[in-house]
């Protein structure tokens, strides 16, 4: 090689390194990279990393739900009827919605769900429907719900190529394949067990049981694959006691089969492991990083990050 | 010799890296970002091995659910209701926006809606820091207290249907004539009453045993009754209204020289400012159909496909498919088009569109005989006039 070379080699080396630590270090990206660090210890409990606020020009006003397909993050950015999605980094890269009662349009877009070719299912709780678009935000069409017996969607998650939707007003949950056909449902008004009062959220853990937050009688209600009812987490010693959760939201289970619940007007997540053993509590009432207000939709990704959604402080805040 | 130098190159090329990412991981103060919001405010306070920071607090929840809980969280040392001074709004809509399937207010109820995507909207506008002293019509209320949900409900309880105050705008509103005096009821006193009947779309909550006897009820505005010491609930409605809007509380020819509005001066004419409404000469502190603010005017606020027209008729009467046994078939645009409130002032949180609330009273008096009488009822009335408190 030519020495020649081998410098102009060298010195672009040097150059694209400084470039890169360059652009880490003024765009802030450290805490991309963290996670790689933070997962040595696997046994600690979640930690604020940060949060994801949306366009300057438009902030996130009151984000009801999110999730995460693919490498993005997606959120119901309820009160300005669309939904913004995010890179890894938290930029907003680009969003979709109007508000409207038409193809593509929202009232109150809550659930949000990717199924296993990138597109987004979103459960508009006053339009009475579930809308599919692809992952840049194109519509596609209208979940069909061939009963027709969505009133008020509300928590939908997807799992296993099965939609899991609570219905708000029904009081109900179903289960539905991808085409549309009622598999199972679960509900009806009450406080008795396997009964609900304004189901917020579902989610399935890898044995596939279905958890659900019953909302207006503060609990989750945990049922099996065949919507037989296992337990109630409150809160209280293994479910019996007086609930200790305000108006839960969001429920989401990690790998270790820890179930996370948000506590609305506690403004904190509850953490609890397999056997409904309380383990720690994140958030806090707050404004600062890693506190919440009016938590509500939580989702928690493959590798157990964390992202809940911070109502009055217009973010979504991660933890891992 | 290329390949020495190459080497060397790396070694220093690594040495560049190890500084730059030191530097880069160690960083905490950095000029705000999405990520970095403010100043002295960081993502950065998590240590390299996840272990917890000085920012994390412990939430403490409550032990057991009591009411107050279920709004205050006592466990912010400082300020015990820190959740009130400015998320009130957000608190109330938490379980108030649907959500919770019931008593949403951004749906057209008893109240009207706070919905205002719609045409011809109009509110309270409970979510912009106004002062309640602003309110049209306000003459002695000088309150400077921030209009909220809380400045006319009582999220603790009280005696009056759907939570209402007792005390309005720093006073008790309710008052009647004890020996000859204007006397305010004594506070745990009932003074408004609704019409309330079981929501039917909720008959299976309804239906429950074992919830303590809670139902979801939709209300018909003031009940019409007798509640406290001989007045009317209607009245104590507009008492209640008129705890802000001071000056539209009154009878029609206040403010006449003949009949002198007390702490205001009079203009001689009833179609002054000095009267209820400028507009319109109408009695307010009746009971008397149509001479409450609930024979007008919503509490919450109204839209387009909340206001009637004076035959009784909503958006969703005109827009109910003929398939559906509708009688009209039209289209949304159209029955928006056609409820749209045109007034200069706006729709005024009105239950009727434009002034159709006067000729529901008025028409058949003023358009003798012109009237298709399709749009009668049984005694020679408009249809409407029966909606009418
Ligand atoms: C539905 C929500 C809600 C519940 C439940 C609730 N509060 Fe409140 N509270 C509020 C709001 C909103 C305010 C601020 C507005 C106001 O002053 O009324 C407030 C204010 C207060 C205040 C200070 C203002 C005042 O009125 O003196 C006290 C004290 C208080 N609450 C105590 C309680 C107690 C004790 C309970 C339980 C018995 C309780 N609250 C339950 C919503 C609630
Ligand atoms: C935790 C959820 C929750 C929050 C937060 C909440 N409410 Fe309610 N609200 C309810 C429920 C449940 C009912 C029906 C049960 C009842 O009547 O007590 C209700 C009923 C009401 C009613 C009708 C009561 C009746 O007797 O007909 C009013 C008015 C009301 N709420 C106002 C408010 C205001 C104002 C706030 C904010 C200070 C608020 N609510 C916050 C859950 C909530
Ligand atoms: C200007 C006074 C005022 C304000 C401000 C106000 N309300 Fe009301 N609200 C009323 C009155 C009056 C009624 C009863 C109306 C009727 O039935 O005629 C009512 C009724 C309700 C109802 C029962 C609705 C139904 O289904 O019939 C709920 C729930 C409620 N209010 C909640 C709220 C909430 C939440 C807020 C704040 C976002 C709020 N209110 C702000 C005066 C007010
Ligand atoms: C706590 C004080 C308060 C009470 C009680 C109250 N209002 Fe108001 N009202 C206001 C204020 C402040 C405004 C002006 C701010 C706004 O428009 O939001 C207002 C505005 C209005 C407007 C004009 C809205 C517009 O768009 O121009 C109407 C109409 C009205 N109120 C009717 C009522 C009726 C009817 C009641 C009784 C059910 C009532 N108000 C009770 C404070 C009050
Ligand atoms: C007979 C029907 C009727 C009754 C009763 C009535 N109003 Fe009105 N009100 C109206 C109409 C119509 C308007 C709209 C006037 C306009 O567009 O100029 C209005 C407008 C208003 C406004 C807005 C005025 C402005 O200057 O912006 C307020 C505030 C108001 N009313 C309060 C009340 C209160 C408080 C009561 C009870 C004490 C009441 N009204 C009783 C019909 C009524
Ligand atoms: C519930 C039926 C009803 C409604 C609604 C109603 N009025 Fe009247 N109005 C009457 C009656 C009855 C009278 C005659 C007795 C009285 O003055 O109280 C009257 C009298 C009048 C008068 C004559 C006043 C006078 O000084 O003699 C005018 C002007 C009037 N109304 C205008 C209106 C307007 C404008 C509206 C709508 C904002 C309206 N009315 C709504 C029933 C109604």
């Amino acid at each position: 090689m030519k020495k020649r070379t081998v410098y102009i080699l060298m010195s672009t080396i040097v150059a694209l390194s400084v470039a890169f630590f360059a652009v880490v270090y003024f765009f802030n990206l450290e805490s991309d990279i963290k996670p790689i660090v933070a997962k040595v210890d696997p046994s600690a409990e979640p930690v604020f990393a940060n949060a994801l606020y949306g366009e300057f020009n438009q902030p996130l006003n009151k984000p009801m739900d999110v999730t995460k397909i693919g490498e993005f993050i997606y959120v119901s950015d309820t009160n300005n009827k669309q939904v913004q999605v995010f890179d890894q980094s938290g930029t907003s890269v680009f969003k979709f919605g109007t508000e409207g009662t038409g193809e593509g349009q929202f009232k109150f877009p809550y659930g949000i769900a990717g199924d296993k070719d990138g597109n987004v299912y979103v459960a508009d709780l006053y339009n009475a429907n579930i809308s599919i678009f692809n992952d840049k935000g194109k519509f596609l069409k209208y979940f069909n719900d061939e009963e027709k017996v969505l009133k008020s969607p509300g928590g939908l998650r997807i799992s296993d190529q099965k939609l899991y939707v609570t219905d708000i007003k029904a009081n109900k949950i179903f289960v539905f394949d991808l085409n549309g056909k009622k598999l199972m449902e679960i509900g009806g008004a009450g406080a008795d067990e396997g009964k609900f009062i304004a189901p917020n959220a579902v989610t399935v853990d890898l044995d596939k049981n279905i958890y659900v937050t019953d909302s207006g009688n503060n609990r989750v209600q945990i049922f099996d694959k065949n919507g037989k009812f296992i337990r109630i987490i409150n809160g209280s010693k293994d479910g019996k006691g007086d609930p200790t959760f305000l108006n839960p939201r969001g429920v989401a289970v990690d790998s270790k089969g820890n179930v996370y619940v948000v506590n609305n007007l506690a403004h904190n997540i509850n953490a609890f492991d397999k056997d409904g053993k309380e383990l720690f509590d994140l958030g806090g009432m707050g404004t600062e990083n890693g506190k919440l207000y009016l938590p509500n939709g939580l989702f928690i990704d493959d590798r157990d990050t964390l992202f809940v959604t911070d109502t009055v402080n217009q973010r979504i805040s991660v933890y891992y | 010799m290329s390949k020495v130098r190459l080497g060397l190159s790396t070694v220093f090329m690594l040495i560049l890296l190890g500084m730059f990412s030191a530097v880069a991981f160690a960083e905490d103060g950095v000029p705000p970002t999405s990520t970095n919001p403010a100043p002295g405010i960081h993502v950065g306070d998590v240590d390299n091995f996840g272990n917890k920071s000085t920012h994390k607090t412990h939430g403490n929840f409550q032990n057991n659910t009591n009411s107050c809980a279920n709004c205050h969280s006592t466990h912010n040392g400082e300020n015990e209701y820190l959740l009130m001074k400015d998320g009130e709004y957000d608190l109330c809509m938490s379980c108030h926006d649907g959500t919770m399937g019931f008593y949403d207010v951004t749906k057209s109820s008893g109240a009207g809606t706070f919905d205002d995507s719609h045409l011809s909207s109009s509110m309270h506008n409970v979510d912009s820091n106004l002062k309640i002293g602003s309110a049209p019509g306000a003459f002695k209320n000088a309150s400077t207290a921030v209009l909220e949900c809380s400045s006319c409900h009582n999220p603790h309880g009280s005696p009056n249907d759907r939570l209402l105050n007792e005390t309005v705008a720093g006073k008790t509103f309710a008052t009647s004539l004890v020996n000859g005096t204007e006397t305010a009821a004594p506070i745990g006193t009932k003074t408004i009453a609704l019409e309330l009947t079981e929501d039917p779309a909720y008959a299976e909550i309804n239906a429950l045993t074992g919830t303590g006897g809670f139902k979801v009820y939709k209300s018909n505005g003031p009940k019409g009754t007798v509640t406290y010491n001989g007045v009317n609930d209607k009245i104590y409605y507009s008492q209640f209204c008129g705890a802000c809007h001071d000056d539209y509380f009154a009878k029609r020819n206040a403010g006449t020289t003949a009949n002198p509005k007390s702490g205001k001066p009079s203009t001689g004419t009833p179609i002054t400012e000095t009267h209820t409404h400028d507009t319109y000469t109408h009695t307010t502190n009746s009971s008397s159909q149509g001479r409450s603010c609930a024979a007008c005017h919503f509490a919450h606020g109204t839209d387009a496909t909340t206001m009637m027209d004076a035959i009784g008729n909503t958006v969703a009467d005109y827009t109910k498919p003929v398939a559906d046994g509708g009688k009209y078939g039209w289209d949304q645009a159209k029955a928006e088009a056609y409820m749209k409130d045109v007034s200069a002032k706006g729709s005024s949180l009105k239950k009727f569109t434009n002034t159709a609330v006067c000729f529901a009273c008025h028409g058949t008096s003023i358009a003798k005989g012109q009237i298709d009488p399709q749009f009668l009822d049984g005694s020679g009335r408009l249809i409407g006039r029966a909606k009418i408190k």
